[in-house]
């Protein structure tokens, strides 16, 4: 038994001595930590985008106008979130939990608080993001057809429709029928069925930017984003 | 008297000699370790070439790696560490229900056991019997009471080498302790 333990470290040691095994050099540690650092940054600045992205385009189209209608409205924004880019920003966030996991000061403790930490400050940044002008300049150069590759992406989720909801300018109304100028240019001419649908605190008038959801209708503030860009739209 | 000193200077000191040139030094890391590593090695391989094949393998890459080592941290961790490592790939090669990847249990959090007053008189009894039952403990079981109460490493030392939370350690342990008592029992041994 001690003839073997002696010949693997003579092995090894007249190895080292030979050339065959080398140490790597230090350089090679630094440039694995950075190209790692490097990549749990982009990881998360990814991350910190979509959730922006998601605040914003949710802001955009009304989403959150949507939960003034209660429980329906909240149902209705629920069934129209953007799943799909909501999945992949939760992908994104555990893949800096899966690479940072390797380090002491994530391991040592339950994942569950590390990776709760980790969405938390994801989300915290992405609030910050969508409270600057960043995503606004983005779709304006979209629609200005100066936005390659991310341009029709911008387009699409700033158009994005609600289950069961229409919104539009008023053009016209009497007191059965509201016909209301979609962003896109559809007319479309709302029955009433009694003024119960209606808001009871404002009063709806033509140019108003209205929202309705399963004929109940209220009529958007006219400093929400989502009638500057509505209007925008029509005009 | 330089050889007294040799012997009593820390791993850490070794390390940082290797690092700066004097490569027979890492001879003494070997001889400290290459028991303890082959024991770990036992406890999930039975192949005797195999294990040899190992252990050199672990000790190469320790070599190979020993400039990304940080010597303010145990050199024994590190050292578990990477034998850790070899040991989830040579059972995954096998195909022998190797070390999970993901574990539930290190997702949430778990109280840690207080230590009572008898824990040393009841290590020293596990011990005893651990070599007979570890076995037949599933391998995340076996490493925990293997590391635990075999090579005497504390929960925190645990945790670097298999990258699990703290308290994930004490839950093992908790749970392999019920296993092997079950086990020793069924091979009608003393627990």
């Amino acid at each position: 038994m001690t003839e073997k333990i002696n010949s693997i470290k003579d092995k090894i040691i007249s190895e080292i001595k030979s050339g065959k095994i080398k140490m790597r050099p230090k350089i090679y540690f630094w440039v694995k930590l950075v190209f790692f650092i490097f990549l749990v940054v982009i990881l998360f600045l990814v991350s910190v985008f979509l959730i922006s992205f998601i605040l914003f385009v949710l802001n955009i189209s009304g989403g959150w106008f949507l939960t003034k209608f209660g429980w329906g409205g909240i149902k209705s924004l629920f069934l129209s979130l953007p799943w799909l880019l909501i999945l992949i920003a939760l992908i994104f966030v555990f893949l800096v939990e899966v690479i940072i996991s390797s380090f002491g000061f994530t391991y040592r403790r339950p994942l569950v608080y590390s990776l709760a930490g980790l969405l938390v400050f994801a989300v915290v940044c992405g609030i910050i993001v969508h409270k600057t002008p960043f995503h606004q300049n983005l779709l304006l150069s979209a629609e200005g057809e100066n936005l390659p590759i991310f341009g029709p992406f911008y387009l699409n989720y700033s158009r994005m429709q609600f289950t069961d909801t229409q919104t539009g300018v008023v053009s016209s109304l009497s007191e059965e029928i509201i016909e209301i100028r979609e962003p896109n240019g559809v007319l479309l001419r709302i029955s009433v069925p009694g003024k119960e649908f209606l808001p009871a605190d404002r009063k709806i008038e033509k140019g108003d930017v209205i929202m309705m959801l399963n004929k109940k209708i209220k009529k958007v503030k006219e400093d929400s984003p989502c009638y500057m860009h509505n209007q925008r739209q029509v005009k | 008297m330089l050889e007294n000193n040799i012997n009593h200077e820390r791993d850490e000191e070794i390390v940082k000699r290797v690092k700066d040139g004097d490569t027979e030094s890492f001879g003494i890391l070997i001889e400290r370790y290459e028991g303890k590593i082959k024991r770990y090695a036992k406890k999930f391989l039975s192949n005797v070439e195999d294990i040899a094949d190992i252990v050199q393998e672990i000790f190469i890459k320790a070599f190979t790696n020993i400039r990304g080592f940080d010597t303010d941290k145990k050199f024994s961790s590190w050292i578990y560490r990477i034998a850790h490592n070899e040991l989830v790939n040579v059972l995954k090669r096998k195909d022998k229900n190797p070390l999970l990847f993901f574990d539930p249990d290190t997702f949430f959090p778990h109280p840690i056991a207080k230590e009572t007053a008898d824990k040393k008189v009841r290590d020293k009894e596990i011990r005893k019997n651990l070599d007979k039952c570890l076995n037949k403990l599933s391998p995340k079981y076996r490493e925990t009471l293997f590391l635990h109460y075999i090579e005497e490493l504390d929960y925190g030392e645990i945790a670097d080498i298999m990258r699990i939370p703290i308290s994930t350690v004490g839950v093992r342990l908790k749970r392999g302790k019920k296993l092997l008592k079950s086990i020793c029992k069924e091979l009608s041994l003393d627990y």
